[in-house]
C-alpha cells in the first residue's frame, strides 16, 4: 500500500483505539465491534443520539432476557435438586 | 440519503443487532429489533449535533471527576479526548462533525461514571492493543502485576491459556519503578520491548531485597524526622540537647553539673530554640508547660533540673524568672476577663457585671490582642531560624510591649473591684473616676496615654446611657450601673419620683468630669423627664429627625471632637512625618478614587439589590434612594467607632508631651452636651410659656402679691380695711374670698376663681395690723406651672403681700384723717393756745409719718418693685430652660424680699417702721379734739419715738443701701469677759466695745450720707457695758460725753432691746437727766 495510505489506516486505527479506551472509561460496555459498527452507522449520517437510544434499549432488553433465562434455569436445578 | 447510504446503514444496523442480542437473522427477536431500530433510527425527533454542547459536556464530566476525587481519571480522559481529536483529519471526512458525533455517542452510552477509574483502560485478555511503532499487529501482551510480583517474592508463576511463545521473552524483565504505579498502560510494557536501556537485574533477588529493605528504613526515618514528633518532654530525664560544637561555653552546663556534687538529679537541656518558642507561648497562654510550671493561679516558676546546654541551672532560672511577673499579669487581666460572664450567687439571682466593666475589658483585650500578635510574628521570625535568637536578644524585643503589660496591670489593680461582692454602679463611678486618677497623676506619656483611652472606652456606656436619656427620654440603665438613679419618693402621701445622685467614693467626689456630667446631665434630665410627664417627648424626636438624619451616636462625636482638639496639639510632629504621610494621603487618594469608581458604577447601575448588597460600604447619600426597607443607621458606625479609638490612640501617641486631658475633656463633652440637648429644655421653656402661659401667671402674681395693679388692689384693699374695722364677722375666709372674686372678677375674668383668701387661727381683732397677719392670699396652680410657684415661693410673695397691705393701711389710714375732725370748726369754742399748738404737733406728726411711711411706700412700689419687674420680664424672655426661669423667678423674688426688708438681717429696721406704722393708730386714736386735750404727754412721747424712728431709719437705711457690707459690729473687738448670759450668745446682738479706728471709720461713714433732715451725724462715742442696763443707777460708761444725737442715737440702741433690758423710762430726757446725775 502507499505510504499515505498507510499512514491513514495507522491514523484510523490509533483513532479508534482511542475512542476505545474512551469508551472503556465512561462504562459504556462496548466491545470493539460494536463500537466500530457504530462508528460505521455515524459516518454515514445517523443521528448518534438515536443510535445511542436504539443501543441501550436493545442492551436493556438484552439483560433483561438473560436476567430471566437465569432465573428460570435457578429454578429449575433448584425444582431438580 | 441516497439509497446505497441507507443500504449501508440497515446492514450496519443488522450487525449490530446481532452483536448485541446475539439473535440470528431469522428469529423473530431479531426482526422486532430490526423494525425497532429502523423506526428510531429513521424518525427520531432528535436535533442535530451541537459541539458546543458537547465539548461542555466533556468539561463538565472533567470537572465531575474531579470532583469525585480521581484526578488521575480526570487527567485520563483529557489526554485520550484531546488525542482523539488531534489524530485524525475529521476535516477531510464527508460526515460534518464526526468527531462530535462519535464523542456525543459515546456520552450518551455512559453508565456509572463515578465509578470510572483507570484499570478499566488495562488491556483484558483477549482484546488486542494496537501499536502504531511496532507493525505487529496481531501480538496479543498479557500484563503481568510485577508490583504483586516483586512484593510477594514469588515465583514467576504466569497462567497463559493462550498460547502465545512471544511472552516468555520479557516475562522475566522487571523493573523497580512499576512497583508503586499501578496505572501502568500497555503502552509501557511495549515500549520495553523497544530497546529501551534497562539496568541489567543481576539475579540475586534476596540481596536485592536485603539493599531495599535498608533503603526503605531510611526514608521513612527521615519522613519521621520531618513529620513526626516525639514526646520527649515526657522523657525529660533522658532529654539531652545534642551539641555540634563542644567547647567549654556550649556545654557549661554539663561541666557544672557534673563537677557540682551536690546535683543528685539529672539536667535535662533542652535547645535554646526550644525555650524560646515556649516563652513565647507561655504569653500566649498562660500554663504550665515544659519549662514553667504553674504553682498556684497566677504564680509561675521555672522547673529547676532543666536548662540549657549554654546555661547553668541558675544562670537559666535567674535569666527566665522575670518573665514569670509578667505571666502572672497577663493571667490576672484574663481571668478577669473570663469571670465576666452572668453568674447566679447564693440566692440564686442572676448577677450581670457592669457594662462599663465590660467595655473596659474589651479595651484591655485590644492591648493584649496586639500584644499577642507581636508575639506572633515573634516566633514566626524565631521558627524561620533566620537570625540568632537568644535570651537577650528576646528579652530586648519584648521589653517595651512588657512594659505596656507592666502599665496595664498596675492600673488594673488599682481600679477594679470585685463587681460580684460590690453594688454594679459603684464599680462603674470607681473605675471612672479612679481611670481618670490615674491619668492626671501618671508619671510617663505611655502610662497616661493607656489611662486616656480606657477612660474613654470605658466611659462609652455612660455616654450611650446619656444619649438614650436625653435624646429619646429613656433611663435605660440595665445592669444598674448609672450614678443617677430614679427614686420613688413618698413626699407628703404622694409618690413622687425623683432622680438622685448616688455617689459613694470620695474619689468619685473629686473626679471633675463626673462632676460636671452630673451636673449638666441632671439638669438636661429634669427637662427630658418633664417632657414625658407632659407627653410631648415626641416632639423632640421629631425636632431630632428634622435636624439630622443620620445622628451619630454621641460616643463617635465625642471621639471626633477630641481627635479635632488633640491634633490642634499635634503640629510640630507633622513636619517631621511628612514623608510617611504623603504616602498614605496617596494611599488614601487612591483608595478614595477607587471608592468613587465603585461608587459611580454602583450608580449607573441602578441595581437597587446590588445597592443593598454594598450597603456597608458606601456612603449614605446613595443609599437613602432606598425606599424599600426602613429607614437604618449606617452599620459603618461601628467600625468607624472601632477606627476612631485606636485613631484617637495613635494620634496621643504622636505627641511627645502630655495633653492637659482635663480641659480637653471639660470643654468638648460641655460643647456635645449643650448643642444636642440644649433643644430639650428649649422645648420645655417654650412649652411652659405658649401653653400654659406662665409668663401670664408671673405677671398676674406681681398685679395682686406685689400690688403692681393698683387700681385693682386698691379697691380690694379698702374694702378689707373697711370690713376689717368695721365688720364684727370679717374673720371668714369664704367672706373674704368673695370680695376678692367680686371685683377680681371685673378685671381677670379667666383668673379670677383661682384666688382666694383663708384666715387662719381664731382671730376675732380689729385691728388692720394684726389681722393681716393671719390673712393669706391663694392662687391655685396645678403642675406643672407648680415647679415654678411652689408653696414656698407662694409664701414669699404673702410675705411681701402682708407688709404692702400695712403700709397701704397705714396711708390710708393717715390719709383719711380729716383736719376737720380734729378742728372741730363748728366748734365756736375758742380754742386757747396751747390747745392750738397740740392740734398743730398732731397734724404735724401726721405730715411727718405720712412722709415718712409714704416715702418707704413710693421706694417700695416705684424704685423696687417696677425696676425688678422690668429686669424680670427682660430675663424671662432671653431664658433658654425651665430652670432658668426657675431660677430667675427665684432671684428677683429674693431680693424683693431682700427690699422690703423681710429678711433676718434688716430685722432692726422693720420693727421700726412697724413701730411708726403702729404709730399710726395712736394717732388716729387721738385724733378729736377732746381726746387730744388729754394727750398732751403723749404727744411728747409720740414726737420723740418719730424723732428716733426717723433718724435710726435715715441712717441705717442710707447705710444699707451704701455700704451693704458693712457690719459695725464686726468692727469691735471681742471682749469676751462680758459674756456669760445666754441673751447674748448671738453675736449680733453682742454689745462691744468700740476702739478708735473703728469709731474713725464709723464717722466717715456716717459723714459720706446724710439723713433727710440735713444734720450730719457723728457716730457716737458711748459704749455700754451690759451691767449698766440692769439698773439705771449703777454702772456709767467710762467715757462720758454724751450730745443730744448721741443720747437720741445711744436710746435708740436701748430701745430694741427694750423688753431684755429692764428701761424704767422710755424718755431721752429722762436719760439725759440720769447721766447727768451721775456726773454729778
Amino acid at each position: 500500500m502507499p505510504e499515505p495510505v498507510n499512514h491513514q489506516v495507522n491514523a484510523a486505527r490509533k483513532t479508534f483505539q482511542t475512542l476505545y479506551q474512551i469508551s472503556k472509561l465512561l462504562n459504556t460496555n462496548l466491545d470493539q465491534t460494536t463500537l466500530s459498527i457504530c462508528i460505521r452507522l455515524c459516518e454515514n449520517g445517523v443521528n448518534p443520539h438515536a443510535l445511542a437510544n436504539v443501543v441501550k434499549e436493545l442492551q436493556r432488553e438484552v439483560k433483561a432476557m438473560n436476567d430471566g433465562q437465569l432465573e428460570s434455569s435457578a429454578s429449575k436445578t433448584s425444582t431438580t435438586k | 440519503m441516497s439509497t446505497r447510504v441507507l443500504n449501508d446503514i440497515h446492514n450496519d444496523l443488522k450487525q449490530l443487532i446481532t452483536a448485541l442480542t446475539s439473535f440470528e437473522e431469522d428469529e423473530e427477536g431479531f426482526r422486532i429489533c430490526e423494525r425497532f431500530c429502523l423506526s428510531n433510527i429513521k424518525h427520531h425527533r432528535y436535533l442535530s449535533i451541537d459541539s458546543h454542547a458537547t465539548k461542555e459536556a466533556i468539561n463538565a464530566l472533567v470537572t465531575k471527576f474531579s470532583i469525585h476525587g480521581k484526578y488521575e481519571v480526570a487527567k485520563k480522559f483529557q489526554e485520550l479526548i484531546d488525542s482523539f481529536l488531534s489524530s485524525f483529519d475529521f476535516e477531510q471526512h464527508p460526515q460534518y462533525d464526526l468527531q462530535w458525533y462519535l464523542l456525543t455517542f459515546l456520552l450518551d452510552l455512559s453508565t456509572e461514571t463515578h465509578k470510572s477509574n483507570l484499570d478499566s483502560l488495562k488491556l483484558t485478555r483477549g482484546e488486542h492493543s494496537f501499536n502504531a511503532g511496532t507493525g505487529n499487529e496481531d501480538s496479543v501482551t498479557d500484563e503481568i502485576d510485577w508490583a504483586q510480583y516483586l512484593k510477594e517474592g514469588q515465583e514467576n508463576f504466569f497462567c497463559n491459556y493462550k498460547s502465545d511463545d512471544s511472552e516468555s521473552e520479557w516475562s522475566d524483565l522487571t523493573e523497580e519503578g512499576t512497583d508503586e504505579n499501578d496505572i501502568s498502560l500497555p503502552t509501557q510494557i511495549c515500549n520495553i520491548q523497544l530497546d529501551i536501556a534497562q539496568p541489567p537485574k543481576v539475579s540475586d533477588s534476596a540481596a536485592d531485597k536485603f539493599s531495599l529493605a535498608l533503603e526503605q528504613n531510611l526514608e521513612s526515618r527521615k519522613w519521621f524526622l520531618s513529620n513526626v514528633q516525639t514526646d520527649w518532654w515526657n522523657n525529660l530525664k533522658c532529654q539531652k540537647y545534642p551539641i555540634i560544637k563542644r567547647s567549654c561555653d556550649t556545654s557549661i552546663c554539663d561541666i557544672w553539673h557534673e563537677t557540682n556534687l551536690s546535683a543528685v538529679y539529672k539536667v535535662a537541656t533542652l535547645s535554646e530554640y526550644q525555650v524560646c518558642r515556649e516563652l513565647l507561648w507561655m504569653f500566649y497562654i498562660q500554663t504550665s508547660m515544659v519549662v514553667f510550671q504553674e504553682i498556684s493561679e497566677s504564680k509561675f516558676s521555672i522547673r529547676s533540673d532543666i536548662s540549657i546546654p549554654s546555661l547553668t541551672t541558675t544562670a537559666f532560672k535567674s535569666i527566665l524568672t522575670p518573665f514569670c511577673e509578667y505571666f502572672s499579669m497577663m493571667y490576672d487581666i484574663e481571668k478577669f476577663g473570663s469571670d465576666l460572664q452572668l453568674t447566679y450567687d447564693q440566692e440564686s439571682e442572676l448577677q450581670s457585671p457592669p457594662l462599663t466593666y465590660e467595655a473596659y475589658n474589651a479595651a484591655l483585650r485590644q492591648y493584649l490582642y496586639e500584644f499577642k500578635t507581636e508575639v506572633v510574628n515573634m516566633e514566626k521570625d524565631i521558627m524561620k531560624q533566620e537570625n540568632c535568637n537568644t535570651f537577650l536578644s528576646l528579652s530586648a524585643k519584648l521589653r517595651r510591649h512588657l512594659n505596656i503589660i507592666k502599665i496595664i496591670h498596675d492600673i488594673h489593680q488599682n481600679i477594679v473591684t470585685d463587681w460580684k461582692v460590690n453594688p454594679n454602679w459603684k464599680c462603674a463611678s470607681r473605675l471612672l473616676s479612679s481611670l481618670y486618677y490615674e491619668m492626671q497623676n501618671s508619671y510617663s506619656r505611655e502610662r497616661t496615654n493607656i489611662c486616656i483611652n480606657l477612660y474613654l472606652r470605658s466611659l462609652t456606656v455612660y455616654l450611650n446611657i446619656i444619649d438614650t436619656w436625653l435624646s429619646e427620654g429613656r433611663l435605660e440603665d440595665w445592669r444598674d450601673e448609672f450614678i443617677i438613679v430614679r427614686v420613688t419618693e413618698d413626699e407628703n402621701n404622694e409618690q413622687i419620683e425623683k432622680f438622685t445622685i448616688r455617689l459613694s467614693d470620695n474619689i468619685c467626689l473629686t473626679d471633675p468630669i463626673m462632676q460636671f456630667l452630673l451636673q449638666k446631665v441632671q439638669h438636661m434630665g429634669h427637662s427630658i423627664e418633664l417632657l414625658v410627664s407632659l407627653d410631648r417627648i415626641t416632639d423632640i424626636w421629631r425636632m431630632d429627625n428634622e435636624d439630622n438624619d443620620m445622628r451619630i451616636s454621641l460616643n463617635i462625636e465625642l471621639q471626633n471632637k477630641l481627635l479635632f482638639e488633640i491634633s490642634k496639639y499635634s503640629l510640630p510632629v507633622e513636619e517631621t512625618d511628612t514623608a510617611l504621610q504623603l504616602d498614605e494621603i496617596f494611599l488614601q487618594e487612591h483608595d478614595a478614587d477607587i471608592e468613587k469608581n465603585i461608587i459611580q458604577q454602583l450608580s449607573t447601575l441602578h441595581n437597587p439589590f446590588l445597592m443593598k448588597a454594598m450597603e456597608d460600604y458606601m456612603p449614605c447619600e446613595l443609599y437613602k434612594n432606598d425606599t424599600v426597607d426602613a429607614h437604618v443607621h449606617n452599620t459603618h458606625d461601628s467600625k468607624t467607632k472601632q477606627d476612631q479609638i485606636h485613631n484617637l490612640y495613635k494620634e496621643l501617641q504622636k505627641i511627645k508631651y502630655i495633653l492637659p486631658m482635663q480641659n480637653i475633656l471639660e470643654k468638648t463633652l460641655s460643647e456635645i452636651l449643650m448643642l444636642r440637648y440644649n433643644s430639650a429644655s428649649i422645648l420645655v421653656k417654650n412649652i411652659m410659656i405658649d401653653e400654659y402661659k406662665l409668663q401670664t401667671h408671673l405677671k398676674l402674681l406681681r398685679f395682686v402679691y406685689m400690688m403692681e395693679a393698683g387700681h385693682v388692689m386698691n379697691k380690694f384693699y379698702q374694702m378689707l380695711f373697711y370690713e376689717i374695722e368695721n365688720n364684727q364677722m370679717w374673720a371668714n375666709s369664704y367672706f373674704l374670698s368673695c370680695l376678692l372674686e367680686e371685683i377680681f372678677s371685673q378685671y381677670w375674668p379667666n383668673t379670677s376663681s383661682r384666688w382666694s383668701v383663708t384666715v387662719h387661727g381664731n382671730i376675732s381683732t380689729r385691728q388692720v395690723l394684726q389681722a393681716v397677719n393671719s390673712i393669706t392670699l391663694h392662687y391655685t396652680v396645678e403642675w406643672p406651672i407648680s415647679i415654678v410657684l411652689t408653696k414656698k415661693v407662694l409664701e414669699k410673695y404673702n410675705e411681701i403681700f402682708r407688709f404692702q397691705l400695712k403700709l397701704k393701711w397705714a396711708l390710708w389710714t393717715l390719709n383719711n384723717l380729716r383736719f376737720c375732725d380734729l378742728e372741730d370748726s363748728r366748734s365756736s369754742c375758742i380754742k386757747d393756745r396751747l390747745e392750738q399748738f397740740q392740734i398743730r404737733r398732731l397734724e404735724s406728726l401726721r405730715f411727718w409719718l405720712l412722709h415718712a411711711i409714704g416715702s418707704i411706700h413710693t421706694y417700695l412700689s416705684g424704685q423696687v418693685l417696677q425696676s425688678l419687674g422690668f429686669i424680670l420680664e427682660k430675663v424671662l424672655t432671653q431664658a433658654d430652660s425651665l430652670d432658668t426661669i426657675i431660677s430667675v423667678h427665684n432671684e428677683y423674688l429674693s431680693k424683693v424680699h431682700e427690699h422690703c426688708l423681710l429678711t433676718e438681717e434688716f430685722k432692726d429696721l422693720m420693727t421700726t417702721i412697724n413701730n411708726m406704722i403702729e404709730m399710726c393708730i395712736h394717732i388716729r386714736d387721738r385724733w378729736s379734739r377732746k381726746k387730744l386735750l388729754l394727750a398732751a404727754t403723749e404727744l411728747d412721747v409720740m414726737e420723740h419715738n418719730y424723732i428716733k424712728y426717723h433718724t435710726y431709719l435715715a441712717l441705717a437705711l442710707h447705710n444699707a443701701v451704701q455700704h451693704k457690707d458693712a457690719d459695725y459690729y464686726k468692727l469691735m473687738p471681742p471682749s469676751a469677759a462680758c459674756i456669760d448670759s445666754k441673751l447674748f450668745e448671738d453675736s449680733d446682738k453682742f454689745i462691744k466695745l468700740i476702739t478708735d479706728l473703728s469709731r474713725t471709720l464709723l464717722t466717715e461713714i456716717a459723714h459720706q450720707s446724710l439723713p433727710p433732715s440735713g444734720i450730719p451725724l457723728s457716730i457716737p462715742k458711748l459704749i455700754y457695758e451690759r451691767t449698766w442696763q440692769m439698773s439705771s443707777e449703777s454702772l456709767l460708761p467710762v467715757e462720758v460725753s454724751l450730745n443730744e444725737y448721741e443720747q437720741t442715737f445711744s436710746y435708740m440702741r436701748w430701745y430694741q432691746y427694750e423688753e431684755q433690758f429692764f428701761v424704767l423710762n422710755s424718755s431721752s430726757c429722762t436719760l439725759r437727766d440720769e447721766i447727768k446725775k451721775y456726773h454729778r
